[in-house]
Parts: C-alpha cells; structure tokens; sequence
C-alpha cells in the first residue's frame, strides 16, 4: 500500500468510527420499512417527529451545555416550570399567544441561574443543576398549587403543540428551525467555537482569550431556552397547563440522546445533528415497539443496551 | 548489531522486535542486549520508538513479532503485571501513584504486611524504612503522596519498583519534567541502582545528560535500530548524527543583534502578584530576546501570565510600543499585540480532539467571520499558511492534534501565537519535551521573528537553550530579579543567581 493509500484508509476507518449512530439509524429505518406494518407513511413520520419534539428541543439545548463540559439535570424541571408558568401567564393576561412567549423567554434568566452558579460560582454543573432542579419542581408546585391550568377552552393557546401548516406540526417546524440555527451557530460561529474550546480544556480556552465564564453561562441560558419551549410544547398540545410528570426521565433521556449521536460525554466534541439522530434513534425503537405491539419492558431494555453501547463507544473514542 | 555487554550474558535480549499500530510500523525488526547492572539510554527523535519499546519491555504492549529474552528465557507478557514477576518495572512519563496515599502505602501497594486481611502498620513502616535506606532517599513514609513534589513522587515509583525486587526499571523521560537539581539528585539515584545491580533502561531527550549518566547508547531512528554503543566514545554531534541521519550545524542559530532602539518596546515596572512575584522590572526592545532564568516556582511563568493579563491578582505599571500597557485579560493582550506560548502544552495550550485547524486559529477565529459566519475556506488558507510557515511535518488540518508529536504539537501553539501577529511573543519552555529537530526549527523560527523586529521573552529551565538565544538574561530567585547578565557572562554565576546567591559583579541589579 501506499502512503497515500495508508492514510486514505485510516481516515475512512475514523469517518465510519466517528458517524456509526448514521448506518445504525438507516438499517433500523430499512428493517422498520420491511417488517413493522404501517411505519412507511408520512403520517406516522410526522407522528414520530411531533411525539418527540419535546425530548428534542430539551437535547438539544443539553448539547451546548454537555460540548461546554457541563450537565444540566434540571432541564426536565425547567420544562415543567416553564410549561405551567406558559399556562398562568396565558390565565393572568388573558392572552395565550403573550403567555406562551413569554415563558418561553423565561427559559433564558432561569437557565443562566444555573449559567452563574457554574460559570461564576465555578459549582458542578452535576450538582448545581441537581440543586435548582429540586427548587424549580417545587417552584412549578407553587404556580399551580396542585391544580391544573386549564386552558383547554381557548383556542389559540395550542397553535404551538397542536397546530398545523398544512399537514406539518408547528412543534416539528419550531424543532427543525431550532436544529438549523442551533447547528449553525455550534459549527459557523465564534461563540460555537468557543463552546467547543471551554469543553475541550478551559484552561487552554482561557490563555486563548475565550471568555470562558460568559460561555458557561450562555450555554446553560441556551439549555434554558430550549427546555422552555420543550415546555410550551407539551402544556400547549394538552391544553392544561400541569406540574410535568416525567421531567427528570426527560432530563436523563436528552443525555442519553446526546451520548447516543456521539458528542463527548466530556465535552469538546459534539455537535446538534448528532443529537437528532440520537433522539431519532429512541424514538423509532419506541415507534417499531409500538407497532409491533412488543411488550414495553422489551423497548426499556433495548433502549438501555443501546445507551450502553453508545457510552462504551463513546469513553473508547474518547480515549483515543 | 547484538553486542555482548556483560560476562554472565545480557539480561535482556530483543531480537527482532517489530509492532505496527494500524498502518504505522513503530518498531522494525529492533534487536540490541540490555547489560546487567548498566544505565542503558534509549534516544532518538520523537516517533523513533523509544517509549514503545520501553513499553514493550514492561509489558504494557505485546510485540507483533520478535522475541524478548529475559535472563535467557524467552517470554512473553501479556499485561505489565507479568512483566512485573520478571523484575521489570516500568516508570511512566506520568506518575501511577495512588494520589491519597502515603509513601509507604504506595510503595507497599499490594504487598502490605497483613493479618487477616487487617494491614499491619508498623510492620508496613519497618519493611518500607529497611527499603529505603538500600537506596538512601530521603522519604518520609508517611507523607501523602499529593503533597509531595513531583521529583519524590519519582523517587516513591522508583522505590516501589525496588520493593518488588526489580531488576529492571524502564525509566521513560523521567527528567522532563524536573528542575536542574532534582534531576541531579535522580541522576544520584539511578547511579546507585545501577551500583546495586539493577539494570536502568533511561529514555531522555537531554543528550547531555544522557552522556554523562548512561554506560550504554541505543539510537533509534524511524523505528529501527541505529546503534548500541558504550557511552564512553560517544558525544552529542555522534548522538545527533545517528538520531537524524544528518549533521546538524550546531543546535543554535546564530540570532540577529537588535538595531539600538530609542525606547523599549515593553517596559514594565513593578510587577507583582501576591505571593509568588514580587516587584519585578523588565525592559525589551524590539528584535531582542530577552531571557527569564529561574528554578520553577521563582515566579518566572507568574510573571509571563501577569503580562498577558492572565493572573487576576496581579498588578504593575508598563508601556508597550510608547502606550501604557494594563490587560484586563488574555484577550486583551492579544488585542494590545501580547501573546504567551504557555508552559504546559496539554494543559494551558492545546485543545486534545480538536483538529490542527481550530487548534491554530483559536486566537483569531473572529477575523475570518464573513457576514456574521466563520469562513471556514479563508481559515483554511490562513492556517494552512501559518502551519508551513513554522514547519509543521503533517499538516492536516482536520486531523486531531493529539496525533502528531511533542514537537510538532509545539509548533502548531507557536503557529498560533504568530497568527495573533504580536508586537511581544513570550514563549515559555518552548522546546520542553521536543525532540531535537523540531527544538532547531523553533530556535531559528526564533531568529527569524526577531530580526523582523519582534521582541521576544523566552522563559527556560535550560541554562544553554536561555543563555545562547537570548541577548539578556533576568535571573529570578524566589518571586525577585536577582540579576541581570548577557549571554557571554559565567553560566556558574548565571545558576548561583537563580539559587539566590548575588552575583559576585555589580551588574546585578537587586530589585
């Protein structure tokens, strides 16, 4: 073999080793196609992305947070909080449209308390994020005073959970404009290529004049924002605005989807389209199990190998 | 060329020794004898195989093909713990301590004496202090090890290898990361193993220091075998020839003479940080090189951070280029045209997984957005340009600079302080842990900068590297100036000063 040759192996060997969450997606989406009985239509396409679009906005918002070299376990909570606040807002101003924005833009001050307490206080994000996510449930609890908020008789409040354009879900266009501008600014702007830098070695990041505290804190506002408007998803397709039942199984799912795509549980390395796959990847084992009508332990202990192989992948890659 | 080096047999013979990793030949076809009771030094150009071989012999990795004997068995390990029952011990380049413990545990791990699974404490103490006067260090068995400087850090890995009755220890690059006299003192060390029967295997990049320790010279080059030859006939052209395959002309360039200039180009005035830098005062004129000599820990590396705006804490009046010069951050030294190669390259300088690319344009990705965008074609060119320019061997840019080696790892940082284009560069340790090619490419890169009229402070723990590049030298001692000297004055009064002995002269300025 040539040099030339060598080196062109070795780098088709790393593309594969760097993208394996894509061939596994596409096998998974031929072997559904071929055996699960109506999984090939747009409909049930859609269902797919609508169903999922919560857990795909809170991902990907984690991605920034988890790039940067940190955790956020409060993004479940801060769905829930902003999910009811969306509803009380809407009662109190008797304005739906006012109300959702509104708490979707809460996303933001409340994601940068956990920004400063990492960034500033320099607290784990492990256990600050614990820490507020513990208040923030509670805050929830308070707003609704165990009551649901219920919204359900208004009919603007759920343009953005159950309205459509045309045959498309509002929710799926807000995720795909979120992956395209969130995509764009991780991998075509500075504040991207600081994130990357602050997850890959802060000190370094520091000595090259990254502003490495303001970054911490913008990616949590960013995770903030994202989990929000997973929030508004949620309380807007119901139509009752209620404390979020599973807000730290989302949290651990966002994770999880994230080390699926294969972004550095350690930070530095990542990027938004591999979290979508990740998501996409959860969400059609959960799909094929549904229409299979396979017993739903089944689809946890799939989902938990899958996870598994994924963080294996992932500390082997990363020791390289 | 297998020599016999000692009567009774060598103890260890490699013949044939060859280990690929995926395309990569590391080792081909290495055979050479290991004497009894010899310091046997392993040099060549980093990626010539010395650390793989090191690894091989201590078990870490198995060899593709080839035969180690030991003691004239043939084995084969599989994992360094058989090694380990052969009495090889290998010493990494990072220290394998178990932070938490104390000396006597650590050197004791595994072997405590016990009863009922309940350690026997003061039976741990009397075997650890029976093992440590054989070799005479001075050890406190009950010392955490995280408290202790990296040098007895060293001496607690040497000593555990001794503990379990080595006859071999493999010492990889041990020194690289000492000051002058610890490295003295393990010299001492390795003088007294050897002078007890143990075979020391040293890796080092220092070749002088290779010449006056070892008592046999294995080069390496390109993963093969050059020579193994007593250390006696050999000097440091010799080791250099047969490391490159070439002759260098010397390590140092010769550097151009500032022009005399009407005013310095960074004049700074009491400089201070709270607790380790205390008052000092420093002047660089443009095309100068200004040496900072000192043992680590005499405020050198405090006092290059400070100037680049990097320590909080830190406070001194200074003019750069006629204006007054006062960084609230590194990004505003690099704005004001300041930029500071650090010390430690994996810790304060690279970014490990990223490509050479974003590694090379950190400093300066902002001047190639284009419409609120990064341009990644016009930082492509740009960084491509800046990589040849400092002479990287690989360029590539998407490759992770974790792949290429100490030296041209050290080249992409300095890439990436020229991109900044800065009035002042501070390069501080630029040549620790390159090897001896990619050290002459940054020394005459060095001449280069300055005749363009850049002012450079190289900071250094090697008396030469300082003394021949630059045209003045501060000594620090203890967070102080302790004197000022040119590169022609007595390198004897040049260390004095750095231990805080006041140069006999008045030259030296105490401040």
């Amino acid at each position: 073999m040539t040099a030339f040759s060598e080196r062109a192996a070795k780098h088709r060997s790393l593309w594969i080793n760097d993208r394996g969450i894509v061939p596994v997606i596409i096998v998974l989406f031929i072997a559904l196609t071929l055996f699960a009985p109506n999984f090939f239509s747009s409909a049930n396409f859609l269902n797919i992305l609508d169903q999922n679009a919560p857990l795909m906005l809170v991902a990907m918002g984690t991605t920034f947070v988890i790039i940067a070299g940190g955790f956020d376990l409060s993004s479940g909570q801060i769905l829930s909080l902003c999910g009811v606040l969306g509803a009380k807002f809407a009662l109190v101003f008797q304005n739906p449209f006012l109300g959702v924005v509104l708490a979707i833009l809460m996303g933001i001050p409340i994601g940068m308390v956990n920004g400063l307490l990492v960034g500033r206080l320099k607290v784990n994000s492990f256990l600050a994020t614990l820490a507020t996510g513990f208040v923030m449930g509670g805050l929830a609890l308070a707003v609704t005073q165990g009551f649901s908020l219920d919204l359900s008789s208004s009919a603007n409040f759920g343009f953005l959970g159950a309205g459509r354009v045309g045959s498309i879900p509002n929710s799926v266009i807000l995720c795909v404009v979120a992956f395209l501008v969130l995509g764009l600014v991780l991998s075509r702007t500075v504040f991207g290529r600081h994130v990357l830098a602050v997850g890959s070695n802060p000190e370094s990041a520091r000595l090259s004049g990254v502003p490495v505290e303001r970054i911490r804190v913008v990616v949590f506002a960013i995770g903030g924002l994202l989990a929000a408007m997973g929030g508004l998803v949620v309380v807007t397709r119901t139509g009752v605005g209620n404390v979020y039942g599973s807000a730290n199984s989302i949290t651990l799912s966002a994770i999880a989807a994230v080390v699926i795509g294969g972004t550095s549980i350690r930070g530095g390395r990542g990027a938004i389209w591999r979290t979508v796959l990740g998501v996409l990847l959860l969400a059609l084992l959960q799909n094929a199990f549904n229409l299979m009508s396979i017993q739903p332990y089944w689809q946890q202990i799939v989902s938990g190998l899958i996870i598994l192989g994924a963080v294996i992948l992932n500390t082997k890659s990363s020791r390289e | 060329m297998a020599l016999t080096l000692s009567q009774d047999g060598p103890l260890v013979r490699l013949s044939g020794i060859t280990k690929s990793f995926g395309a990569a030949r590391a080792l081909d076809d290495v055979s050479f004898d290991i004497g009894r009771g010899r310091v046997h030094a392993l040099v060549g150009e980093n990626g010539a195989g010395k650390s793989t071989l090191g690894k091989i012999l201590g078990g870490a990795l198995p060899p593709d093909h080839g035969e180690l004997v030991v003691g004239g068995e043939s084995v084969r390990y599989g994992r360094p713990h058989d090694a380990l029952n052969d009495g090889i011990a290998i010493m990494q380049q990072e220290i394998s301590l178990a932070p938490d413990l104390t000396v006597a545990e650590n050197v004791l791990l595994g072997r405590e004496p016990r009863r009922w699974g309940i350690v026997n404490r003061a039976k741990l103490l009397g075997a650890f202090s029976e093992l440590r006067d054989r070799t005479g260090f001075e050890l406190n068995g009950n010392d955490i090890v995280s408290d202790l400087p990296l040098s007895k850090q060293q001496q607690v890995e040497i000593l555990r290898a001794v503990a379990r009755d080595a006859r071999l220890i493999v010492m990889d690059e041990p020194t690289a990361a000492l000051e002058a006299s610890d490295a003295r003192r393990l010299h001492e060390v390795v003088r007294s193993l050897r002078d007890s029967g143990v075979s020391v295997v040293y890796v080092s990049h220092f070749l002088q220091e290779v010449l006056e320790l070892a008592d046999d010279v294995t080069i390496m080059r390109n993963g093969r075998h050059v020579s193994t030859e007593p250390a006696d006939g050999l000097s440091v052209d010799r080791l250099i020839f047969g490391m490159l395959g070439r002759n260098l002309d010397g390590m140092f360039p010769d550097i151009p003479r500032p022009t005399p200039a009407q005013s310095p180009l960074l004049d700074v005035k009491d400089l201070q940080v709270p607790g380790s830098v205390r008052g000092v005062s420093i002047t660089l004129n443009p095309g100068e090189v200004v040496g900072l000599y000192g043992l680590v820990g005499s405020g050198r590396s405090e006092v290059a951070l400070s100037l680049f705006g990097a320590i909080p804490g830190a406070s001194f009046t200074a003019t750069l280029d006629g204006n007054a010069y006062q960084p609230k951050s590194p990004s505003a030294a690099l704005a004001s045209g300041v930029c500071v190669l650090p010390e430690s390259r994996k810790d304060q300088g690279l970014f490990l997984g990223m490509d050479q690319l974003r590694n090379t344009s950190m400093n300066v990705a902002r001047s190639f957005v284009r419409r609120g965008l990064l341009s990644h074609r016009a930082e492509r060119a740009a960084v491509a340009l800046a990589l040849a320019d400092v002479e990287v061997d690989r360029i590539e840019l998407a490759s992770d600079v974790a792949n290429l080696s100490g030296g041209n790892q050290q080249k992409v940082l300095l890439a990436k302080c020229l991109m900044v284009k800065p009035m002042v560069l501070i390069l501080d340790e630029p040549t620790r842990g390159v090897d001896v090619g990619a050290r002459r490419s940054i020394y005459e890169k060095i001449g280069h900068l300055v005749a363009s009229g850049m002012g450079l402070v190289v900071i250094s723990s090697d008396i030469e590297e300082v003394t021949r590049l630059s045209h003045r030298v501060y000594v620090m001692h203890d967070g102080s100036v302790m004197g000022e000297f040119v590169s022609s004055d007595n390198h004897d009064d040049i260390l004095n000063a750095a231990f805080g002995i006041a140069p006999p002269d008045k030259r030296g300025i105490r401040t």
